[in-house]
């Protein structure tokens, strides 16, 4: 692991708003974070705080309406997309339709490949590699994406986004729509992949129990602020705000 | 048992040729909330389908009986079948964002079925039934729409609609699982008070068992269209004997915040048309014998049933 | 338990059957376009020639479909007539597809400025019964095939680039759609790999709907003699030549009338078939 004097990336009082003047609405106030290299940092709130609108802006899939994004303290605010898609590939919830429905699995990460990393020569290793790191038979690569389970596909796009070895996964809501079963296998595989490579992520979910188990740090999210950011001990042990006291109340654990 | 509120037969249940729920039988006592967990696929919503039983659905009970109150209600006709739907069987469904109509007022809507149950609706009993539910605003509620309210809200006013029409047996279909977590525990508190204060019983589908863990009496795991486990939840939970069970406790994030662990695989799309256990891909205790074995849910502790002991830990 | 030979659900036998009616309709349509095209070859008579001595005669064995009035033989003119009417059919609805689906998409796809005042534009054209239009149209540019084409063709792409619009609109929104752009694709990549091949087939559909209505159009200008020139034999032309002496000779309006609904009904059930199958498959 490489340790950097600025942090991976740094979020500085991002605000996003949708409209403009009096009918504009506000997702995201004045947020500001750090993330260092090889950490992992759980973002939680409930639907429609912000949270997905976040990965969108640090993406630079959206504009941000105000703030700084750097990375490794370069200013990449204002970029597009293709910019910043060697740093940062993002995962989506809807795995299935994150991948396009008439091509094979090994066709979108070829894409990847050939246009990220430039080679397509060593393209069916990687991707056979990648596969094989999240723990599924590589045949399953040269299927269609409806053909697969919904934590099969889910795996695959993680792997897809490793292909082209970015710094950092963004990580939206990725185990909600599957059963605790799958979502628990791929916790695994992406706790191997952090043990292995050190992997950064930015871990968006509604699930505080199961960020608690992952994360090395977790944000609590609020109508668009971050109310509280803290180690998962103590943001579980000693929470200080009202919202993430409410929140860890309904937590349902299993008695 | 001559006391039971429904009783699950032997339960065989298709769509068109295809087998979703084979040979489920259980058994609720009134004022009792059962919880029947698994994961998607396993034919939960399918069996309240089957007690619904409304043909339009798509479900169709091939074998076995339901029984209600003493009353077999399998093969119920159209008209005799609206009868009990609602007075006696209540459903509260995953989706309320649906079964409401969104631009209407919840006054016109609650007026409506009640009419066509043929109840008088009163405002005050409503309302006094919102207070009772701990409602805020419980007196402007009525005149709202549903489109103004947020879905754990709209969830709770179909749940106050049920209690208008008081029904025997609730049957609420993942009725939680699109909320938000605190809306979810609102919602999980207001169905264990009114199990308490009315003496309701509740047939409570989840994939969640955090949720089943904090309302239910009884919890049933079902696993490819059977009945894997069944028995007091207190039971199934500290000394889970499936296989399964035991797997699916160990992939829900616990409070001890270790990773949980996974199961690879999915359970087999025709699973409910094997012969023999239809875990055995997923199995690790499995044997030869237990392909061919037929499935039987047999009592191994009193008051607790399980189709299945390999690897349980004494 | 697998059993030896897999037993086949109840909606693949339903998706077989559709497909041996999409099969079945498309071999008939085929034979009609290859007809079509060789048929000038193998005419019994010149369908330019007139005779004075053969004048409105009934149906018999030299002249299968008999003669109009002015001798010429009805059968040949039909044959001759199916290239002109079945062509500029198929050529009208390939253009028009891909005129509409090109501007469809790039409008749904970038949306914004662009796709405002196209679309304000499509409102325009539509705004006016299609078929006044392309009298109004064919009228100025004068009787002639590629003028009624045109005639036509200025609003039948419309309803393709809306068709397209609105699958691109919702296709932009997946989030695979995004995950391209996330791997640095430019837009047009995006387009051209991910979009349309995703749009194509409901647009096929369309298509195939599209081609008895546009046949229709065609012969109902001509009809109304904004077609072709006469003499040149068009199925639309020869029935409003022909309904003068109706009552004296049927043959020569009643051939080509059922010629244009046999053939409009065909590429119907064609097009209903490919629709059907399209849909089962969706499902």
């Amino acid at each position: 692991m490489v340790t950097c004097e600025a942090p991976l990336l740094e979020v500085r009082n991002i605000a996003k708003s949708y409209g403009k003047g009096k009918k504009g609405k506000e997702v995201l106030t004045d947020l500001n974070f750090k993330l260092n290299e090889g950490e992992v940092l759980g973002i939680i709130g409930e639907s429609g705080c912000g949270k997905s609108v976040l990965l969108n802006l640090i993406s630079c899939l959206e504009p941000v309406s105000q703030g700084q994004m750097l990375f490794r303290g370069e200013d990449y605010t204002g970029r597009k997309p293709a910019y910043v898609c060697r740093w940062f590939q993002v995962i989506f919830q809807d795995s299935e339709a994150a991948f396009d429905p008439k091509k094979t699995i090994r066709q979108s990460m070829r894409e990847n490949l050939k246009l990220l990393a430039g080679d397509l020569a060593d393209s069916d290793r990687k991707i056979d590699e990648m596969v094989g790191l999240m723990g599924l038979d590589t045949k399953l690569a040269d299927r269609y994406p409806r053909q697969l389970s919904g934590g099969q596909v889910q795996r695959m796009s993680i792997a897809r986004g490793l292909v082209t070895e970015p710094n950092m996964l963004l990580c939206d809501e990725i185990t909600s729509a599957l059963d605790v079963s799958a979502q628990a296998m791929i916790m695994q595989y992406l706790y191997q992949l952090r043990k292995k490579r050190g992997l950064t992520m930015v871990f968006v979910s509604h699930d505080l129990a199961l960020c608690s188990t992952f994360c090395d740090r977790i944000a609590i999210m609020k109508e668009g602020k971050i109310v509280e950011i803290g180690t998962p001990d103590e943001i579980m042990d000693a929470p200080k705000h009202d919202y993430t006291k409410l929140l860890l109340d309904a937590v349902l654990y299993v008695k | 048992m001559a006391n039971n509120l429904l009783e699950i037969n032997d339960l065989t249940v298709t769509y068109g040729d295809f087998k979703i729920i084979t040979e489920v039988s259980f058994a609720m006592k009134p004022g009792e909330i059962v919880c029947i967990a698994g994961e998607s696929g396993c034919g939960k919503s399918t069996l309240i389908k089957a007690v619904l039983g409304i043909k339009q659905l798509g479900a169709h009970i091939k074998k076995g009986s339901i029984v209600l109150d003493g009353r077999d209600i399998t093969h119920l006709g159209v008209e005799e079948r609206r009868q009990i739907l609602g007075t006696q069987i209540g459903y509260v469904p995953q989706n309320t964002r649906g079964s409401f109509n969104n631009i209407r007022s919840y006054d016109v809507q609650y007026q409506e079925a009640m009419r066509s149950h043929n109840k008088k609706f009163n405002r005050v009993e409503a309302i006094k039934c919102f207070d009772r539910l701990n409602f805020p605003d419980s007196d402007k509620l009525l005149a709202y729409q549903p489109w103004e309210m947020s879905g754990g809200m709209n969830q709770r006013m179909a749940i106050a609609l049920a209690v208008l029409l008081g029904p025997k047996l609730m049957l609420c279909d993942e009725a939680t699982s699109v909320l938000d977590v605190t809306s979810q525990k609102e919602v999980i508190e207001e169905l264990a008070k009114l199990r308490n204060e009315l003496g309701w019983s509740i047939l409570f589908i989840t994939h969640n068992l955090g949720v089943a863990s904090h309302i239910a009496d009884k919890l049933g795991v079902m696993y490819a269209g059977r009945m894997v486990e069944y028995g007091d939840i207190r039971k199934v939970l500290d000394d889970p004997i499936h296989p399964y069970t035991r797997k699916l406790l160990a992939a829900i994030p616990g409070k001890d915040r270790k990773l949980p662990v996974g199961l690879e695989g999915r359970p087999p799309l025709d699973g409910a048309e094997w012969e023999g256990c239809n875990f055995v891909p997923r199995c690790e205790y499995c044997t030869d014998s237990c392909k061919t074995r037929p499935y039987k849910l047999q009592e191994i502790v009193p008051g607790h049933y399980a189709s299945c002991t390999s690897g349980r830990s004494v | 338990m697998k059993t030896e030979k897999p037993k086949l659900s109840r909606s693949q036998i339903k998706q077989l059957k559709l497909k041996r009616k999409v099969i079945i309709w498309g071999v008939v349509v085929t034979m009609i376009l290859v007809l079509s095209f060789f048929a000038p070859y193998f005419l019994p008579y010149d369908p330019l020639e007139t005779n004075a001595a053969m004048m409105r005669k009934a149906p018999s064995l030299q002249h299968l479909f008999g003669t109009d009035n002015m001798g010429r033989d009805v059968l040949s003119r039909l044959l001759a007539g199916a290239r002109t009417s079945i062509f500029a059919t198929i050529m009208l609805v390939i253009i028009s597809f891909f005129v509409g689906t090109v501007v469809g998409v790039i409008c749904g796809y970038y949306g914004g400025a662009l796709d405002d005042l196209v679309m304000r534009f499509t409102d325009i054209l539509l705004s006016v019964p299609q078929l006044v239009l392309a009298i109004a149209v064919a009228g100025m540019l004068g009787g002639s095939l590629v003028n009624t084409m045109i005639a036509i063709g200025i609003t039948s792409w419309t309803s393709y680039a809306r068709l397209a619009r609105s699958h691109a609109m919702r296709i932009r929104q997946l989030p695979f759609i995004n995950a391209c752009r996330l791997t640095g694709c430019s837009d047009a990549h995006i387009i051209i790999t991910h979009v349309v091949p995703n749009l194509i087939g409901p647009m096929l559909v369309n298509a195939t709907l599209e081609i008895g209505t546009t046949m229709l159009s065609i012969a109902g200008l001509s009809f109304l003699g904004l077609g072709v020139a006469p003499p040149t034999p068009e199925w639309g032309a020869m029935v409003s030549e022909s309904r003068n002496y109706l009552q004296l000779a049927p043959w020569a309006v009643f051939a080509p009338a059922s010629a244009i609904l046999l053939t409009v009904m065909l590429f119907n059930y064609f097009g209903e078939s490919v629709c059907d199958l399209a849909s089962s498959k969706e499902a």
